[in-house]
């Protein structure tokens, strides 16, 4: 090839490189650190020169508007709101290239969290597909004048303005006089809106589905066949046989039974360990240390855990979990990691290595994963450096059953070989979260 | 809670002048990442959601850009590892070296660069601006301003090349005398 480096820069930069191009420049690049910071100050270069040119059209066109489009609505509005602006600006860019047809618009979007492969950003235009709302409050508002104000975990699919697939969440409708007969289908029947406020909960694991209309009047098509209308304060249950008026005009829903549970924390019998043993420098008494790099093992640490069930009857035991709150350390980099990392929760054996102490314990001295047993594995995302783990395998259940000592121990340990980050759980001394639990579910009050 | 309310309000002020006083060299650092504006304004879009949400996790305003551009390139992976189904794009092994090079180029480094162009730019004719600004609007641009000073694209794709190699020396000189 032929071309000179700047060529190759230029082409690159205007989208005009093909692919046997771009790994001509990739090859010179790896082998010329001059080329690369030639190239960096080429992105520099063109940042720049795009922004004089997104500011002049500006001018241009709109000759009032102030250099910065968002710094009037900073300046005009609350922070909160021209930060959810200066989001809606982006993705309104976006929607100009490529998006024609939507449907709707996210009015709100409270902490939530989505996964969709569209915009979920608050002022973000949406069009027809399928929505996950992990976490928090957001109102979609549709071009029919139909809103849904939707809680998470909540997954709808938006078939288009006058209809959504409800697959589970909880959520609130208002429907004007613009959208009458807009449509809610779920898997026990279709929800058919004559003019109302209404509310949907159905939860992943219910059998049914509740609904509360709050004013108005809704039409609801059981999946059997049967029909049936709910006027203001009427309340009902679908499921996959019936569908039944309810007597909850005030939507509180109902708690369910609580399982006999005894729940155990570890009192402060727990402790991280480091291959290097310099425990004062690198261990925290806060957080459970976790980490396995496969270049330098020292850095290498464990964490160990054990709770008292001396007073527990153990064949009383009908179901174990151990409840685990993940907390970022500050301990090196997210972005080195693998996407994912897995752990191990090991027993520790009934015998002396479960005697370790809470403190000053030596690497040599801990309890080895070698002769440790596995009872379960949990991945975790590294972008998700705050998560709750729950682990509640069979095995776990034996293990504790087969406890002979009145102690059960635990070591985890990561499974995947990483970079820099030091993953962390919650001890009980831990200011914010909880220190790990553990869970046992009896057959009848111990 | 009247306290807790001042806090929340002033970290949300100070998010936008932050995220305003470092948009352009979070940009450029995007940009030397990614293969396509598009793809930058997309990633910069997600990215400033995340920084909103985390802005807690922010001990200084002064670690505003570095902590900035390590969110900024944890989404850059994300979108290239999608990107590689598609199309060709640098490899992993490159685009970490670079962000890592990048990494380096402080917000004064690049502010300076900045002033250097817009000063050389004020030196290009009306016309000639308009020519090197062009490309970044939308495709078809070039075309319509061969249509209107009647002659040919390919005529205007050479003369930007070299009013490009004009604004580069130009920039070079002025961060030599600076």
């Amino acid at each position: 090839m032929n071309k000179t480096n700047q060529e190759l820069l230029d082409g690159y930069f205007h989208d005009r490189a093909s692919d046997e191009e771009i790994a001509e420049l990739e090859q010179r690049m790896l082998a010329d650190p001059n080329l690369r910071q030639h190239y960096l100050q080429g992105a520099m270069f063109e940042s720049d020169l795009r922004n004089f040119a997104l500011r002049e059209e500006k001018v241009v066109t709109t000759p009032q508007a102030p250099r910065k489009p968002w710094l009037a609505l900073v300046l005009c509005l609350g922070a909160a709101a021209a930060v959810i602006a200066v989001f809606a600006a982006w993705t309104t860019i976006r929607l100009h290239d490529s998006r024609p047809e939507t449907v709707g618009k996210i009015l709100s979007s409270e902490l939530a969290g989505w996964q969709s492969d569209q915009p979920t950003v608050a002022g973000a235009e949406f069009a027809p597909g399928t929505f996950m709302l992990q976490r928090g409050v957001a109102t979609l508002g549709f071009h029919s004048g139909a809103e849904m104000v939707l809680e998470g975990p909540a997954q709808i699919e938006v078939i288009s303005e006058m209809k959504v697939i409800f697959d589970y969440g909880n959520a609130s409708f208002h429907v004007p006089e613009s959208a009458v007969g807009f449509q809610v289908d779920t898997r026990y029947g279709n929800i058919v809106d004559h003019g109302t406020r209404f509310s949907l909960s159905l939860s992943q694991d219910d059998q049914e589905a509740r609904l509360a209309v709050r004013e108005g009047e809704i039409a609801i098509h059981h999946a059997g066949g049967e029909v049936k209308h709910l006027f203001t304060d009427e309340t009902a249950r679908i499921d996959a046989t019936q569908l039944q008026s309810g007597n909850d005009p005030a939507a509180e829903g109902g708690l369910d039974p609580r399982e006999p549970v005894v729940t155990l924390g570890t009192g402060g019998r727990e402790t991280s360990i480091i291959f290097s043993n310099k425990r004062k420098a690198k261990l925290s008494r806060d957080i459970l240390m976790v980490k396995h790099e496969a270049r330098q093992t020292v850095v290498n640490r464990r964490a160990l855990l054990a709770f008292d069930v001396s007073e527990i009857d153990l064949e009383k035991i009908a179901g174990a979990r151990l409840i685990l709150n993940a907390v970022p350390t500050g301990l090196g980099l997210v972005t080195d990691m693998p996407k994912v990392s897995e752990f191990g929760l090991y027993g520790i054996p009934d015998d002396d290595r479960e005697q370790w102490p809470n403190r000053g314990l030596m690497w040599e001295n801990a309890p080895k994963v070698e002769v440790s047993t596995r009872l379960a594995t949990f991945p975790l995302p590294r972008a998700e450096q705050r998560s709750v783990v729950t682990l509640d395998a069979p095995e776990l259940l034996a293990f504790l059953q087969a406890d002979q000592s009145g102690e059960v121990g635990f070591m985890i340990h990561c499974e995947t070989p990483g970079a820099t980050l030091v993953h962390g759980f919650a001890s009980s001394q831990h200011r914010e979260a909880a220190g790990p639990v553990l869970e046992l579910v009896m057959r009848e009050k111990n | 809670m009247p306290d807790n309310q001042d806090k929340s309000t002033l970290m949300e002020a100070d998010f936008m002048r932050l995220l305003l006083q470092h948009e352009n060299a979070l940009r450029a650092f995007a940009r030397s990442l990614l293969p396509d504006w598009g793809a930058v304004d997309d990633v910069l879009q997600d990215a400033s959601v995340i920084m909103w949400q985390k802005l807690g996790q922010l001990e200084d305003e002064n670690g505003f850009l570095p902590w900035g551009k390590v969110i900024v390139r944890f989404h850059c992976y994300r979108f290239l590892e999608q990107k590689k189904r598609k199309g060709a794009v640098f490899s992993n092994e490159l685009v970490a070296i670079l962000a890592d090079e990048a990494e380096q180029i402080s917000e004064a480094e690049h502010s300076k660069r900045r002033h250097a162009l817009e000063s050389c730019l004020g030196k290009l004719s009306s016309p000639e601006r308009e020519l090197v600004l062009a490309p970044y609007l939308h495709h078809g641009r070039i075309k319509e301003l061969a249509e209107r000073g009647g002659t040919s694209a390919n005529a205007l794709y050479k003369k930007l090349a070299r009013l490009r190699q004009r604004l580069r020396i130009c920039v070079s000189k002025r961060l030599a005398h600076s």
